[in-house]
């Protein structure tokens, strides 16, 4: 029977004549990875940074890859993308929690605890690392060295910041005769010379605070004095000191030094209610980089010195040192429902939510807010105390608002309307591979950024669009017609860029190579050929 | 394997042993061409039954259906993925045929030639074929297994209910009193081009875009060839 059948099938095709397979073309959808992130990495100074060393740590390190589903970690564009392989997705009381870590030459390094929960399907995060040659307003970096004999200081030795680049406070280091140094693991350093790279950040410049270890304010897991916590630290003094000899890392001193941290004059410490002076006690907490935690070392009393409100402590251990409060926080997250009345359904508004306490942002989270989908998660807050505040894309404010009730419940805030409410803009993009005629019916799912048309040699400046699913995103930010604006697009492990494009109301652009469409002009050739591989990869 | 050896080899055993028997069947109603008979048809046009009346000396008409429910397996390969599929088709046909016997007369084995005209009724002419990725998909590192990239499933339908039939044949092949072989070759011709619908689930969705072009290459696939081997019985 079967092969009297393979005869039919062979007449019927040889009848036929024509392969019925001819420009078929089978498309795998490429949205194998459910949940991802973003994370943005700038200078403090709106420039992003790409020449860092990338490492996944943490809990659930093993689950997460980039966005192409290999492991290698790259910034790209200021820009790391982050999925988690679909098998290992967060589930209901399991969210996935790791860290990444940033570090390089030049840098101070930063280490950002991520967690995803279920259904927080895509996430994006903005974190600054300290160019030590380039630092924000509000940060002083000194990188002093001084002499060694034997390995160990042959006099007291005082290093210090000095009072600059907006910082009017200084940190102060001393070393007594006869310190002896060891690096992470223990072992005795030798050398000649010591070098230390020391920044003093100023805890009541917004511009500085951005460099807090960690990204926030907020930690989830603090040794503080009454066990494990979530807190939230309100500093007043705030310093990382990093030593090294012959370029491996100082870590531990045989016997103590003197740290002595000028405090912000007019903060207001918690513990009184009004503002510092003389005689009050500050918590001071150290910080390791490596393994992100903070760690409740002592009270020290603010002294007046030389006309400057101090703390000062000694230490045998290096890096991170916060002085002021710690507010223990709510176990795991509270949670912020945004509405509008000017909310229009189906849209996306990319958001900023800041968190506040003592007059001081703590933590801020990026979120596309919808009609449908208008919760955000804020981790690590205290009870009391706390305020939101709203911005849009463009930087307006749209609410300020109290928290009330107890950590699990929900608080709704209401966000003004914008001075301008754009028309809705929609972008449907499809990507069309160069040997294709027909748009593909696979449409990717990738984050898109945008800004007002600049030369194509500045590559800062872009703000989150939000992100297009399934090669579709509806979007108020943008004005149709007569302004022209960039993209920047992060697909995969690529960033793509198009330059000088105005939008239309409704918007259908074909990524590909022919006329009218939407790819990627820097460097065109490349640019295509990149394309042309990943249509290969996927078999086009 | 066996079962398509013995066919081959039965057709020629009994086109010998019905010329060496040289026995004609004479119908003292019809003559030599036909008779009233009954007869069960198996080949590319599926199994079927028939009832054949003839009409005058030399003809006869045919009424019969056939139904062809056919599965098999593909492999295939398109652009850099090679697909799996499994095929199957369904012709659900019933049938009005006229058998003509040009040379009746003739001593040879062309008195049993006969030349057929008729249509059909297709009361369902369709192929599904289910396709799936035969590897396991990989995106960069993360393997993707099989069931989770999903299934393309492409429908073909052929929309005429009315198909005309033309083709050529022996019959009459007596291999005893009352009970005869016959063969067709002949081909179906659908009135309309086959309709193709795409739909692909998990990964494979959006590969309905390809509808198009297979609509367009199969637009030409409108002949349904026949070849089968009918076993009759004289009433």
């Amino acid at each position: 029977m079967r092969y009297k059948l393979y005869i039919l099938l062979l007449a019927f095709s040889l009848l036929q004549c024509q392969n019925p397979l001819q420009d078929v073309e089978i498309q795998v959808s490429t949205d194998i990875i459910r949940y991802s992130m973003l994370l943005q990495v700038e200078d403090g100074n709106g420039n992003p940074v790409n020449d860092l060393t990338v490492a996944i740590n943490g809990p659930d390190a093993e689950s997460i890859y980039n966005l192409a589903g290999t492991r290698t970690f790259v910034l790209q564009g200021g820009v790391l993308g982050l999925g988690v392989h679909p098998r290992n997705d967060p589930g209901e009381d399991r969210p996935l929690m790791f860290d990444v870590s940033l570090s390089g030459n030049g840098y101070l390094s930063q280490n950002i605890p991520v967690v995803i929960y279920k259904g927080q399907l895509q996430q994006i995060r903005r974190t600054d690392v300290l160019n030590i040659s380039n630092a924000p307003a509000g940060i002083a970096v000194a990188t002093p060295s001084a002499p060694l004999q034997g390995g160990a200081t042959a006099t007291d030795v005082t290093v210090e910041t000095a009072a600059q680049n907006g910082a009017a406070e200084i940190t102060t280091v001393t070393l007594p005769e006869a310190t002896v140094f060891f690096d992470a693991a223990g072992n005795q350093l030798a050398g000649s010379q010591l070098n230390a790279v020391i920044a003093h950040v100023d805890p009541s410049k917004p511009s500085a605070l951005t460099m807090f270890p960690g990204g926030s304010l907020t930690a989830a897991s603090v040794q503080a004095q009454g066990g494990n916590m979530a807190g939230t630290f309100i500093p007043a003094g705030l310093a990382s000191i990093d030593m090294s000899i012959g370029g491996v890392g100082v870590k531990q001193f045989n016997q103590p030094v003197n740290v002595a941290i000028q405090v912000d004059p007019a903060f207001t410490n918690l513990s009184t209610g009004s503002v510092i002076k003389a005689g009050d006690l500050l918590g001071i907490y150290s910080y390791e980089t490596a393994t992100g935690l903070w760690k409740y070392e002592q009270d020290a009393p603010v002294q007046l010195v030389n006309g400057k409100f101090t703390v000062a402590f000694g230490t045998t251990h290096l890096t991170w040192f916060m002085a002021g409060n710690f507010v223990a926080g709510c176990p795991l997250f509270r949670t912020v429902a945004l509405t509008g009345t000017w909310l229009t359904p189906g849209i996306k508004y990319p958001m900023t939510i800041e968190a506040m306490v003592g007059g001081k942002v703590v933590a801020a989270v990026n979120a596309d807010i919808s009609v449908a989908e208008n919760q955000v998660k804020l981790e690590n807050l205290p009870e009391q105390g706390v305020s939101v505040r709203v911005r849009n894309e463009s930087g307006e404010i749209l609410a300020t608002s109290a928290l009330s009730g107890s950590c699990g419940s929900l608080n709704t805030v209401t966000l003004a309307r914008p001075g301008i409410v754009n028309k809705k803009v929609t972008m449907q993009l499809h990507v069309r591979c160069p040997n294709n005629v027909a748009a593909i019916g696979v449409l990717p799912t990738f984050y898109l950024y945008y800004r007002l048309a600049k030369p194509t040699s500045d590559v800062s400046g872009y703000k989150l669009l939000g992100v297009v699913e399934k090669g579709f995103i509806s979007t108020t930010a943008l004005t149709p017609g007569t302004v022209s604006y960039d993209f920047k697009a992060v697909w995969g492990d690529q960033v793509k860029y198009a330059h000088n494009k105005t939008v239309a109301a409704d918007n259908t652009a074909t990524v590909g190579d022919g006329e009218g469409e939407l790819i990627g002009e820097i460097d065109p050739a490349n640019n295509l050929q990149l394309l042309q591989e990943k249509c290969k990869e996927f078999g086009l | 394997m066996r079962k398509s050896l013995l066919f081959f080899l039965t057709l020629p055993c009994l086109l010998l042993a019905s010329s060496l028997h040289a026995q004609y069947y004479y119908n003292e109603r019809f003559g030599y061409a036909f008779s009233e008979k009954l007869s069960f048809h198996a080949g590319t046009q599926g199994l079927g039954m028939g009832l054949s009346f003839p009409l005058g000396q030399r003809a006869a008409f045919r009424f019969g259906g056939s139904v062809l429910p056919f599965n098999t397996h593909m492999n295939s390969v398109i652009g850099s993925y090679n697909i799996r599929s499994k095929a199957r088709a369904e012709m659900y046909n019933l049938h009005l045929m006229l058998d003509w016997a040009p040379f009746p007369e003739a001593t040879t084995l062309w008195s049993k030639f006969i030349a057929t005209g008729g249509l059909a009724y297709f009361f369902k002419a369709s192929a599904r074929i289910d396709s799936h990725l035969k590897d396991n998909y990989f995106y960069g590192d993360i393997e993707v297994p099989k069931e989770d990239v999903g299934m393309l499933r492409t429908e073909i339908n052929w929309k005429n209910k009315l198909a005309p039939y033309a083709g050529i044949g022996l019959h009459q092949l007596y291999i005893s009193e009352r009970w005869s072989l016959g063969v067709s070759l002949g081909t179906y011709y659908m009135t309309a081009p086959p309709e193709v619908k795409m739909t692909g689930t998990h990964l494979l969705a959006g590969n309905e875009v390809n509808e198009g072009t297979l609509t367009r290459n199969m637009s030409s696939y409108r002949w349904w060839p026949v070849l089968q081997i009918a076993l009759s019985h004289d009433f």
